[in-house]
Parts: structure tokens; C-alpha cells; sequence
């Protein structure tokens, strides 16, 4: 079996493919890798753009994004939900603490660096 | 057909490119005031404010540095992000027209004819997330199948003639002034947020 790219760098590839940079810094894009050889690629809008979509390949899965949920969420309620086990997960911007503890308990693998910060949207964990 | 688009875009001279991209800027407007109504969230003035000075920069052939500095500053803060709005498409087609104007603000700095094409890439972005969205399309149709259905969309062809018709009018001896405004952002792509799933309580109060 291949190898495939780290979640973090694909997420960044991936996300770089926006061509206007305001909407690149005010979306995330993110990718799990899963045991079984699957990715899940995630967004935090409800569909993911079009140049994004472009480019997945054939065993990237588009996560559905569920209401009030960050772009990793999608990636890991998609995985449970298609009973795939997540081992390693990347975002193209830095993962922010309410995410961090979530793919801290679940043990799944990142490279992605935390930001430390609840998101915007969580005045709470 | 972006490629066509493009190609007629840089065949204008440079304040013609600007003013066509400052008319499909403001033609997309009332969306971001859609999502401001509902999300109450934002200021729809910023973007009025930042149309206003890019119809001035057009008609002076010339930009202030500390006018975009401060404009793209004010926009910027009520730009929606969608980590404060994950899903929530009225915030995407809001951030669309923040990122057209940003665009249009780079044009007005560098003159580099991109930031047209993606202006108009946007606006068809644009009308996509909405067709998803209005005919609820699964989120995961494979991309040919999408594609194929975008480009029969009534709305999506409506624009893309539109943005064809005002490239070939915008000819370099055209003047650009008021008449041209009124005139061509009139011709607004018609979105129904009333009758999106799951929008008619929000829309309607």
C-alpha cells in the first residue's frame, strides 16, 4: 500500500487551491487518514468549494458538514459514523483548543500545531 | 468558459477591468445584507463605503494608499468567519462579496488583471453554493455530475451571459460613469432566500 501524504500538508495542498486569499484565511479545510486506507476531507462551510473538489482523489471521502461544527469535527463525526477509525488528522490553519482536546482524547495523530485559543464561535469547552 | 471570461477581461484597459468588477461586486450586495438581517451580525455600510470609493478610484484613475489601507481594514472586521458560522451558507455567500471587494482593492493597487478574473470566478462560486444549497444537492456528487448540472442551471448560464455582454460593452472608448452603474447592476442575479430549505423562518422574521 502507498504512502499516503500526511493529513496536515494534504489540508494545506488542498486549502491553497482557493484562488482569493480572504476567503482562504476565513475557511478551514481538514483531512483524516483512517485505518482502512480512506481520507476524509472536511469543511467548515456546508459545501466544499468547487476548486477543492477538483482535486480529491479517489479515496478521499467529502465529509458532511454538520450545523455549528469546525471543519475537523466533520472530518471526525464522518469518520464515526462510517465506523472508520481516524489515525492521524491535519487542518490548514492552526486547530483550536475546543478541536485540540477532542482529537487528544480520540488518540488520533496531528502535525498540525494548536493555536491554544477556544474558537470564536465557543466562549466555552 | 472562466477562460473565455478571462481573456475578454484582459483585453480591457485597466479601469474598465476595475469597473467591470466593481458592477458584479455590487450586483451581489443584498447578499450580504440577507445575512446580516438574519445573522444580525456585521455592517452592510462597510461595503457600500468600499463600492463608493472604488467607483471614485474608476472615474480618478488614481487610488489613495491610506484609503485602501483603512477601507480593506473596515471590511476585513465584518468579513464573517466561518469558524463563527461553520454551515451556515448565508456566511459563505457573505464572505464571497467581502472577497470580490478585497479583490477589486488589490486590482486598484497592482493593476494585475488576476484579481478581475477572480472576481468574476466568485461570482459564479457564488451561484453555485446557492444552487447546492436552493436544490439541496448531496454534499458529496461526484464533481463531473456536479459540474454537469451547475452548467445547466438557468441561474449559472443567466451570469455567465451577463458577464459576457458587459465585457463586450465595456469596449476602451466606453465611458464609465453613473449610467453605466445603474444600468448594469440592475441586472442582479435573482436569489430566492425565502425559498431555501431551511431559510424561511430566518428570512422572514
Amino acid at each position: 500500500m502507498f504512502k499516503k501524504k500526511n493529513p496536515h500538508e494534504r489540508a494545506t495542498i488542498l486549502h491553497d487551491l482557493i484562488a482569493d486569499e480572504r476567503k482562504k484565511r476565513h475557511t478551514t479545510t481538514a483531512v483524516g487518514n483512517t485505518a482502512e486506507g480512506f481520507s476524509i476531507v472536511g469543511t467548515n462551510e456546508e459545501y466544499m468549494r468547487i476548486e477543492i473538489r477538483k482535486a480529491l482523489l479517489d479515496y478521499e471521502i467529502i465529509a458532511r458538514s454538520r450545523d455549528g461544527n469546525h471543519a475537523e469535527e466533520n472530518v471526525m463525526d464522518e469518520a464515526d459514523e462510517r465506523s472508520l477509525i481516524l489515525i492521524e488528522i491535519g487542518a490548514s490553519p492552526a486547530i483550536f483548543l475546543d478541536c485540540e482536546i477532542k482529537i487528544k482524547v480520540s488518540g488520533i495523530e496531528t502535525q498540525t500545531e494548536f493555536s491554544g485559543k477556544v474558537s470564536k464561535n465557543r466562549k466555552s469547552l | 468558459m472562466q477562460e473565455k471570461l478571462n481573456e475578454k477581461i484582459r483585453q480591457l484597459p485597466p479601469y474598465h477591468q476595475l469597473a467591470f468588477g466593481v458592477v458584479l461586486s455590487e450586483r451581489f450586495l443584498p447578499n450580504y445584507f440577507t445575512f446580516f438581517l438574519v445573522e444580525q451580525w456585521g455592517n452592510p455600510m462597510v461595503l457600500l463605503n468600499g463600492i463608493d470609493l472604488l467607483k471614485n478610484i474608476v472615474s480618478r484613475e488614481e487610488h489613495d494608499e491610506s484609503e485602501l489601507l483603512l477601507i480593506g481594514a473596515l471590511i476585513e472586521s465584518v468579513t464573517p468567519d466561518m469558524e463563527v458560522f461553520p454551515a451556515n451558507t448565508l456566511a459563505s455567500l457573505a464572505l464571497d462579496i467581502s472577497s470580490m471587494l478585497h479583490e477589486c482593492f488589490e486590482f486598484a493597487r497592482d493593476k494585475n488583471p488576476r484579481h478581475i478574473e477572480i472576481c468574476s470566478k466568485i461570482s459564479l462560486d457564488t451561484l453555485s453554493l446557492y444552487v447546492q444549497k436552493r436544490d439541496q444537492l448531496p454534499h458529496d456528487l461526484p464533481i463531473a455530475e456536479l459540474l454537469q448540472y451547475l452548467s445547466q442551471d438557468h441561474l449559472i448560464k443567466t451570469e455567465i451571459e451577463y458577464q459576457i455582454k458587459l465585457l463586450n460593452e465595456l469596449k476602451p472608448t466606453r465611458k464609465i460613469g453613473n449610467q453605466l452603474y445603474m444600468d448594469k447592476t440592475i441586472q442582479a442575479p435573482n436569489l430566492s432566500f425565502i425559498h431555501l430549505p431551511g431559510m424561511r423562518g430566518r428570512v422572514m422574521g
